[in-house]
């Protein structure tokens, strides 16, 4: 079961999220990004389906360049990931992140579209694990 | 972290050099905007203080009176690198939004001939000027080729189109083109993101605003500008779009990979620098100058879209006369003289405020100043200041970029639940046009500080001087 919690920012937007597994925070994330972007509840259902392939030097930069993508592909393909599934593993150069995405066009929800994020920043970036459940704390820049 | 600091005279306060900064850092206040530093935790103060421990940091570090928490730079930062003594570039001290700016533009037309036809033109307004995804105008295409002649060449590409006038580039900062711009660094998924959106507004505090001039403090500066009360005025509010945002992020961790090559220590990711004089640091400022030429030739095109507009609710193109005052971008890194060196200045939600007789000023202003451009918030005013002696002696020639938030966007939606701003706002006079209801309510007026407050501590500072007070009219948002 993974968790969300919008963090206050005064310029911009953040949120923590938490899940019991590496790949759940990723795609929790990706619903935290959702939330950002769109003013309520979106289908989970899409009308395609797409794979990627990511990889980084660290889990870190993994997820910042995970949140991008999906920014792209809603900013510039029209295509809202409205549901992922993830799968990390280690490789010698880093991390990579293997993810499925049900996409949806954007003019099916354009109504509920809330406004565009630039980009996912470093500043107080943390992927990490205690307890045994695994969080990340992300700053967007809105 | 401790932030203890202390106060110079009236509006000017110094953090002392302690720990890994390597220069003590100066910030402008009041109290009022003092408490609200506090009221962040002086996260804002951390982050000055972070940017005053990179290389080749120019004593001060600096922040201006609208300071406020952003990422790596605070909002309002400026700090001046010396590439000679191992000065870094850091595309943090930038931000996303590579030469986000402010474009104002003056009208023939005063606000009694705009007021029986103010809806008329909001509702043309919001047509014309698109406001971002999925929505795209027709009669501009670009390719690839073609976008990376903007890229190259800025607002005057724009205009060699015919969509603007030859007389626009002049009152642009640097003629609407940062020289050095180096397509050929910019990468080929920002060339992507650019080219639907060029002509674009964008969303967040990106806005497009009809207003009146309601006061003039300075009738010098501004019969020099070319204002006059109650004339019509348009200010225009955006940046390079996704081109700019891919352009930072693709730096920034490029950056990161090579800080320790360098040496260069981070006490924060975002502050990802490398030194001014290395590949990566040129690569970086050849696309930067590149996302910045895209931002003025964006502003531009969306110039054209508004003089198209107005001609739309009636007013023939000699009626609305609209010409540009001053373009002033206000989150990018330029070379400039200061004090004798040639400092590479970050400023990130700062605009460059240069006084009287500086370098690359409008003939027709250099007796003045450049004109500064603070945009306040859509249900108050924004202001017209200008450039100051004493800016170019206590900032690196630089002032304040706006009002600053002053509540989150979460607490800004809580405090308005339940209220229509659209018809609070058309009771003021103002009409509004927006996207997205949740984007009025993140940019509700009371989300920012009063900005007579921030111009107050300028003025007060003595980095810019009041010019006029512009009151909105009609407002767009994203």
């Amino acid at each position: 079961m993974a968790r969300l919690r919008m963090l206050e920012h005064t310029a911009d937007v953040g949120f923590e999220v938490e899940a019991d597994s590496l790949a759940g925070v990723f795609e929790a994330a990706a619903d935290a990004l959702l939330h950002v972007l769109f003013d309520v509840g979106l289908p989970r259902q899409g009308r395609r389906r797409d794979r990627l392939t990511l990889t980084a030097p660290d889990l870190e930069t993994l997820l910042v360049r995970w949140l991008d993508e999906l920014i792209y592909r809603v900013q510039t393909r029209g295509e809202v990931p409205v549901r992922t599934r993830a799968r990390l593993e280690k490789v010698p150069e880093g991390q990579r992140l293997e993810a499925e995405l049900d996409l949806l066009p954007f003019e099916e929800v354009r109504d509920r579209f809330a406004g565009e994020a630039k980009a996912a920043t470093y500043h107080g970036l943390a992927v990490e694990e205690a307890d045994g459940r695994f969080r990340a704390r992300v700053i967007l820049d809105v | 972290m401790d932030v203890s600091f202390v106060q110079e005279d009236r509006y000017t306060f110094r953090i002392p050099r302690k720990g890994k900064m390597r220069v003590g850092a100066v910030f402008f206040a009041s109290k009022r905007i003092l408490a609200h530093l506090e009221s962040e935790d002086y996260a804002s103060l951390v982050q000055l203080m972070n940017v005053a421990t990179l290389p080749g940091v120019v004593e001060p570090a600096l922040a201006m009176p609208d300071i406020h928490w952003g990422y790596g730079f605070p909002i309002g930062g400026v700090a001046a690198f010396d590439p000679e003594a191992g000065g870094v570039v850091s595309p943090g001290g930038v931000g996303f939004d590579i030469n986000c700016g402010v474009r104002l533009l003056a009208s023939g037309l005063e606000r009694r001939d705009l007021e029986p036809r103010k809806a008329w033109l909001a509702d043309r307004l919001y047509e014309r000027v698109p406001a971002g995804v999925g929505s795209k105008r027709r009669d501009v295409k670009l390719n690839r080729r073609s976008l990376a002649r903007v890229l190259e060449e800025g607002a005057g590409w724009v205009v060699r189109q015919g969509w603007g006038e030859p007389d626009d580039l002049e009152f642009i900062e640097s003629g609407g083109r940062l020289e050095g711009a180096d397509p050929g660094r910019v990468s080929e998924r920002a060339y992507e993101r650019g080219l639907p959106q060029l002509g674009t507004l964008g969303s967040g505090n990106h806005f497009l605003e009809v207003q009146y001039v309601e006061q003039v403090y300075d009738p010098e500066a501004a019969a020099a500008f070319g204002l006059h009360q109650d004339q019509v005025t348009v200010l225009i509010h955006t940046g390079s779009r996704g081109l700019g945002h891919q352009v930072c992020q693709d730096h920034v961790q490029k950056f990161l990979q090579v800080a320790p090559k360098y040496g260069i220590e981070l006490v924060d990711r975002q502050l990802a620098a490398a030194p001014i004089e290395s590949p990566e640091g040129r690569a970086y400022l050849g696309a930067m100058a590149a996302a910045a030429n895209y931002a003025f030739a964006n502003r531009q095109l969306i110039t054209h879209y508004v003089r198209e507009a107005f001609e739309a609710a009636g007013f023939a193109p000699r009626e609305h006369a609209l010409r540009v005052v001053y373009d002033l971008a206000h989150n990018n890194a330029k070379f400039e003289s200061h004090a004798g060196r040639r400092v590479l200045v970050h400023r990130k939600g700062a605009t460059r405020a240069f006084g009287p007789g500086a370098p690359d000023l409008p003939p027709a202003y250099a007796s003045v100043g450049q004109p500064v451009l603070v945009p306040g918030d859509m249900g108050r005013y924004s202001y017209v200041l200008v450039g100051t002696e004493g800016a170019m002696e206590k900032s690196f020639g630089s002032s304040c970029h706006g009002a600053g938030r002053v509540l989150s966007r979460t607490r800004s939606k809580k405090q308005v639940k339940g209220r229509d701003l659209v018809r609070e706002l058309a009771a003021a006079g103002i009409e509004l046009r927006a996207t997205s209801r949740r984007t009025v309510a993140e940019e509700a007026p009371e989300a920012y500080k009063d900005v007579a407050e921030v111009v107050k501590v300028v003025e007060g500072a003595g980095i810019g001087r009041r010019v006029a007070r512009l009151r909105p009219l009609v407002a767009v948002k994203g």
